[in-house]
């Protein structure tokens, strides 16, 4: 096996789940999800002797998802049927997956996705707040505001969510 | 940094929050400062757990499968396209294989190293070929049909030749080597698959993605 293809499987190996997680995060769908992880390791392998340092590996993946994404929105001029949020939900429900999972599950679901995806990079894919600043073209301070409106949001929304399921128990007694 | 700009940053990023905290201000923080930091911990950690979603078995090995794929398609498209028939380099001078390692494993490395160092092909006419395969002094009772390349290589470190023939439009590399590996008739690797059988003069090792692929270019060879 060459360098390069032992290089390529060291990669695909310690972040394909992140990448696969960040991308059903991103595009709410498992199957476009595995079809973005697959274009992404397809554009890493040409680009490899781009990447000089192993340290710089994880950012440099997660930029190439997010452009490997604009790409598919450039090149697929098809109507596209949009599957229910609550369907695609289901498909990843485990049974041991509690009322609380559920719950923000569907909080995350219903963020903006300017929230959601530096979310998603810090708490899946580990990146720092500067690092998601460039993954993203942002600067550092939106980053930082971004994750702090993410968390209140959802912090809101699980709380309406509460107060919801609180009325509609006492409305069934 | 002002308070409100660490507050922030303490919820928009616990960890970094963490470390950025030197170990005098934390025993300076307030019993309600760590109380709060412990929330935000918890927080994080319920919001990792719901973003954890199951991933697709066998995803890692469809991506390292996908790509060995498609490098050998492109591998293949580079062939048929390319137009002229000078032969550039020969395999037998620029493989960096020694004696070292099975004589199939050599050969799995010749067929993941063609792309690196062929730079053209074409078309190999049935004289083409038969020539070539006079000059080596190697015989095949029948001649493969749709050859693309065949050239003299170093495998093992002997004269060999390498063909390179297509079938449904899929590459299949033919080694005929004086060299055996005695016990090995079936071989593969993460990607390849090959045969290994005793021919008119020669050794004939077929290698393919698919064994399909190899044993219907052995039948067509008179291997079988």
């Amino acid at each position: 096996m060459s360098i390069k293809q032992q290089q390529f499987e060291s990669l695909v190996k310690s972040y394909y789940q992140p990448l696969y997680r960040f991308a059903y995060w991103k595009t709410k769908s498992q199957s476009i999800a595995e079809d973005l992880v697959q274009e992404t390791f397809s554009r890493a392998w040409k680009s490899l002797h781009q990447l000089k340092d192993a340290s710089s590996a994880k950012p440099w993946l997660y930029t190439i998802l997010n452009r490997e994404n604009a790409r598919r929105f450039e090149r697929k001029q098809l109507p596209m049927v949009e599957l229910s949020e609550e369907w695609q939900l289901e498909q990843v429900a485990d049974s041991k997956d509690d009322y609380e999972v559920l719950s923000l599950r569907r909080a995350i679901f219903a963020l903006p996705d300017k929230y959601r995806e530096p979310l998603t990079l810090q708490l899946i894919g580990g990146l720092s707040t500067d690092e998601i600043a460039d993954a993203l073209s942002l600067n550092s301070n939106t980053v930082s505001t971004r994750l702090f409106r993410a968390r209140a949001e959802l912090k809101n929304r699980l709380s309406d969510q509460t107060r919801i399921t609180n009325e509609a128990s006492h409305r069934g007694k | 940094m002002n308070d409100i700009d660490k507050k922030r940053q303490q919820i928009a990023s616990v960890n970094e929050h963490i470390e950025s905290i030197s170990e005098q201000d934390f025993e300076q923080m307030s019993e309600q400062s760590i109380e709060a930091v412990k929330e935000q911990i918890e927080f994080d950690r319920q919001l990792k757990r719901a973003l954890n979603v199951p991933v697709p078995e066998g995803l890692e090995e469809r991506i390292i499968l996908n790509n060995a794929t498609q490098q050998r398609s492109s591998r293949f498209s580079y062939f048929a396209i390319a137009a002229s028939i000078t032969l550039v380099l020969s395999l037998g001078l620029f493989l960096p294989l020694g004696p070292s390692g099975t004589l199939s494993a050599q050969a799995l490395e010749h067929v993941h190293h063609e792309e690196k160092y062929l730079t053209l092909d074409n078309q190999v006419t049935t004289e083409q070929l038969q020539a070539r395969l006079d000059k080596m002094g190697f015989k095949l009772a029948q001649l493969p049909k749709e050859v693309i390349l065949a050239t003299r290589c170093g495998l093992g470190g002997e004269d060999s030749m390498h063909i390179i023939a297509e079938i449904d439009g899929k590459p299949v590399t033919l080694f005929i080597t004086k060299l055996t590996e005695p016990g090995t008739v079936e071989f593969n690797d993460n990607f390849l698959v090959g045969k290994m059988r005793a021919g008119l003069n020669a050794n004939l090792i077929v290698i393919a993605e698919e064994m399909q692929l190899v044993d219907r270019f052995m039948e067509q060879i008179g291997g079988v």
